[in-house]
């Protein structure tokens, strides 16, 4: 929780002392200010947000620019560019499970016309790490301004749900749960979401949760739960088996 | 600060884990300078130390750097790119993405205002068009698996809605396959009359095709293939310059 608060609100709650560069601080901050809701912004904002002058916002936001993570839009303003994922697809590019998750997310879309994703624990939240946003009806609206990078209250939403329960870490309120593993959660990602996801867990490796989200009122539970729970499942089993025999791994990518 | 980010760039898939002393020799800073930004990093939740070895690998706070940029949507990624097309073609430049059996047009940019009031001026962002007679939905079908365009264009009424409109689904299903090959997709006067497009996809990071561009002319006369040898190539490069600011690489296809 404290690296969230260090890096969502004012620099100044973040560590302090002379084993910190304060600089990179606020130009993280400053970039973590670019958000679905507030996807532009300008110096007086960013400024008034870092609790510094518009000069000093200026130099951040230039050094940024420079370094190609921020980008200029129109009226003298600012925009994430593409290098701010960077980061992100090389942590994703260095867990195994993530990258064999990837064809068997595609494929789950594919099947399915549903967004399909993966989730994995940070502390009390859920993070999701990968979207791929389906085609069929509501999707796209569904899926608007989510995306790798997502950030819920694990409880919130079924595949934090799944994670849960594989932590051990659901005594209290009696959860979601099928016998089959399979986690339905409504509203949680946005109210009219109705999330399916399961539990992957490998040897050596973070747990991980697939989720497929649909709109709530475009499937009953009971529809949810059968043909793409099935779908779900199926997908979980691959990944969940070890990765060493490569005929399994072409039984995937076919 | 400029260090710092330089700390964050190291780490890629092929050397996920570095210690001080590398990263301190690959970006010519002191071991001390190094190990402030690291715990700077650390602190923030980007980096991480591996317990075994010591060294540092990336940590998630890694992936929700890009979080703003996965937010945006698609239609903030496409609209300086579909601008462009609009302004150089004179056209009208439009992006789609499926939804069902109807395209659901995510933005729309006029290249010049039209004098006749154009038939197809009443798209607006937002629109749902039905994807059997329009260009961009022609794209989002054929690029689907077949089992679902099979299914979806089951379902499809393939009403006429003008001399032009296709309305077997045999016909569509060939036209489609020349669509996936050819990777452009022509509407001929499919949606209304005096109305002509041409579309070409748009991939996400997995490769799959997940959106269209589209560019309409409508007004006056229209010949689908002079659009075609007009404007086929700044088509083909805005799809693929939205391809790669959502995300998809070249090099993966």
């Amino acid at each position: 929780m404290e690296k969230i608060a260090a890096s969502m609100v004012a620099p100044d709650s973040a560590p302090a002392g002379n084993r910190t560069s304060r600089s990179l601080v606020y130009g993280l901050t400053l970039l973590r200010q670019f958000t679905a809701e507030q996807p532009v912004r300008g110096i007086a904002e960013l400024a008034e947000i870092l609790n510094v002058s518009r000069p000093t916002a200026h130099r951040y936001a230039s050094t940024c620019l420079e370094l190609g993570y921020l980008e200029q839009a129109p009226m003298r303003r600012y925009r994430l560019a593409r290098r701010a994922a960077e980061p992100g697809l090389a942590l994703l590019g260095s867990l195994p499970l993530v990258r064999r998750a990837q064809p068997v997310l595609r494929e789950l879309r594919r099947r399915s016309g549903r967004t399909a994703s993966l989730a994995t624990l940070d502390g009390a939240d859920v993070l999701y790490l990968q979207r791929l946003c389906g085609f069929a009806p509501g999707q796209y609206e569904l899926d608007r301004g989510l995306g790798a990078g997502t950030r819920r209250p694990a409880r919130h939403t079924a595949a934090g749900e799944a994670l849960l329960a594989r932590s051990g870490e659901h005594t209290h309120r009696p959860r979601r749960i099928r016998d089959d593993g399979l986690v339905v959660v409504d509203g949680g990602l946005r109210a009219d979401a109705r999330g399916l996801a399961v539990a992957i867990q490998t040897p050596g490796e973070r747990t991980y949760a697939i989720e497929a989200t649909v709109p709530a009122h475009a499937m009953s539970v009971g529809d949810a739960t059968g043909e793409l729970g099935d779908a779900l499942r199926a997908a979980a089993a691959v990944l969940q088996r070890r990765p060493a025999a490569p005929r399994a791994t072409q039984r995937v990518a076919s | 600060m400029k260090r710092g980010l330089a700390i964050l760039a190291e780490f890629t898939p092929e050397r996920p884990l570095l210690g001080i002393a590398e990263l301190a020799e690959r970006l010519d800073m002191s071991r001390p300078t190094t190990h402030r930004y690291v715990s700077t990093l650390v602190s923030l939740g980007y980096l991480e130390q591996e317990d075994a070895s010591r060294k540092y690998r990336l940590a998630l706070g890694a992936v929700e750097l890009g979080a703003g940029l996965n937010a945006m949507g698609l239609c903030m990624h496409a609209r300086p790119h579909l601008h462009a097309l609009a302004h150089r073609s004179g056209q009208t430049a439009e992006l789609a993405v499926l939804d069902g059996r109807e395209i659901l047009v995510l933005d729309r940019v006029r290249g010049r205002p039209t004098r006749r009031s154009g038939t197809r001026e009443s798209v607006r962002a937002g629109s749902r068009l039905p994807a059997y007679c329009t260009a961009m939905g022609k794209v989002l079908l054929a690029y689907l698996p077949a089992p679902a365009q099979k299914r979806l264009i089951s379902e499809m009424a393939l009403t006429r809605r003008s001399l032009r409109t296709i309305t077997s689904a045999t016909a569509l299903d060939d036209q489609l396959q020349d669509v996936a090959s050819e990777g452009l997709a022509v509407e001929d006067e499919e949606l209304l009359e005096g109305s002509c497009a041409i579309a070409a996809p748009v991939r996400d990071e997995s490769g799959d095709v997940t959106a269209a561009v589209g560019l309409v002319a409508c007004g006056g006369h229209v010949d689908a293939e002079e659009i075609v040898e007009h404007y086929e190539g700044p088509v083909f490069a805005t799809a693929r310059r939205v391809s790669r600011r959502i995300g998809w690489r070249e090099d993966e296809e």
